[in-house]
């Protein structure tokens, strides 16, 4: 997990990408290519590769994703991506997939239809 | 339009234009499409037919339609609200007389501030997505307030009393709006006039009471699809152009959902850790004061630029 704080509201990265520039590191790249240099930038690489955590597994599409909604009652999250077009539930409870589910075509947009118990 | 229910693939119909957004009215049970074209279909799903369309092209006193690009129902009183792409309004209908009610000109002056409108033209690039339009709809709670993103990456704030935004926010890069949201989640979370504003390179929460200034800005490494913030809480889920769906924890926002509490603990022992800072060993110098740590001959190599140069002090 790499926490990114600007203007003292830190924005903690919990799945994926860390926010910034860069895949792995949120540092500048002229930067950690000077640690690096000194013999201590593996070390620092590879901190932040283990501080990084992924609150929801699976949390991925083959390309892209699309389109991610909540359902209402706060339990599911719901995912389109591609390729192939595909739906992903995510049980958030048990913090993984629950199944995923093929289209034929790739979505533009969905919405839950929930019974309002 | 695909229907899925538990157990698969319920039922698959077609559209008769291509789709562009889609909400549900819950009270009467009508799915509707906002797609290319003046019209805005029906499909009742307790009937299981297409209603008549909702015809927007009966009021095109502000130029032809050429697509609806998000719909929004007001949770309070059920408004239906279109963003529709051409005249730039948004259309407001009841969903009871299945009439217009209101129509709101969006100020056509943001398209010629925004950097989009520059003077040349790429054939294939840039000529189809001029239009000025709204991208993006969200009410709020209160049934009074609704946000409105266009394509110039402005987002509006509307009193619906009033035609008038009260508010306005620039994105800043001229790329149309993808999502805005108002956060809510009553009295644990930060503020209960915040907004979230998306478009493709960065996502912005702020205040609308103070529409200048970010209360969080987050520039993911891939181009944004779409965001959701989970009711209540710090956390936001995206959906991008990588491989990686990615999730973003502003613990001053707002709590961790249950399902994640550790979370609450984690970040807070991150906050105890010392944090190294990024530029502790640098000292960032005015162009006037960088000659008393390097040779004016080297000075003048520095490009020319107004920025703070940075020196090496260890």
């Amino acid at each position: 997990m790499t926490a990114d704080a600007q203007e003292s509201v830190k924005v903690y990265t919990v799945n994926g990408a860390a926010a910034g520039a860069g895949s792995a590191s949120s540092l500048p790249d002229w930067l950690t290519r000077k640690r690096a240099i000194k013999g201590k930038g593996k070390r620092a690489i590879r901190e932040e590769f283990e501080g990084a955590i992924n609150l929801i597994q699976h949390f991925e599409f083959p390309e892209a994703s699309n389109r991610i909604k909540v359902a209402k009652s706060g339990h599911h999250a719901i995912a389109t991506g591609v390729y192939k077009p595909q739906i992903r539930v995510y049980d958030l409870d048990q913090l993984t997939l629950k199944f995923e589910r093929h289209s034929d075509a790739e979505n533009v947009d969905f919405t839950v239809r929930e019974t309002l118990l | 339009m695909e229907l899925h229910a538990q157990g698969g693939l319920h039922y698959r119909t077609r559209l008769p234009r291509f789709g562009r957004a889609l909400a549900y009215h819950y009270p009467s049970g009508d799915a509707l499409f906002g797609c290319a074209g003046d019209e805005v279909f029906r499909l009742n799903l307790e009937q299981g037919r297409f209603l008549a369309p909702l015809s927007l092209n009966t009021h095109a006193e502000h130029g032809n339609i050429i697509g609806v690009n998000a719909i929004d129902i007001n949770p309070a009183h059920q408004l239906l609200s279109f963003a529709v792409e051409g005249p730039g309004t948004v259309e407001f209908w009841d969903p009871r007389s299945r009439s217009r009610v209101g129509v709101l000109v969006l100020p056509r002056s943001l398209a010629l501030t925004s950097p989009s409108t520059s003077a040349t033209v790429l054939p294939g690039v840039d000529s189809s997505s001029r239009t000025f339009a709204a991208t993006a709809l969200s009410s709020r709670s209160d049934g009074l307030s609704l946000a409105v993103g266009t394509s110039t990456g402005h987002t509006l704030l509307y009193d619906i009393r009033s035609p008038k935004p009260y508010a306005t926010k620039d994105q800043g890069y001229g790329l149309a709006v993808h999502r805005v949201a108002w956060i809510d989640g009553g009295s644990r979370m930060a503020g209960d006039g915040f907004i979230l504003s998306a478009d493709k390179k960065v996502l912005k929460v702020w205040d609308r009471e103070s529409p200048s200034s970010n209360f969080a800005s987050v520039n993911p490494p891939s181009d944004i699809n779409d965001v959701c913030h989970l009711p209540g809480t710090g956390l936001f889920m995206l959906a991008n152009e990588g491989i990686h769906m990615t999730s973003y924890y502003i613990p001053q926002l707002g709590p961790a959902p249950k399902w994640c509490s550790f979370l609450d603990n984690l970040t807070e022992e991150m906050e105890e850790q010392t944090v190294r800072n990024v530029y502790e060993d640098f000292k960032f110098v005015e162009r006037s004061e960088l000659s008393a740590y390097v040779p004016s001959s080297v000075v003048y190599r520095f490009p020319d630029v107004p920025y703070l140069a940075l020196v090496w002090t260890t």
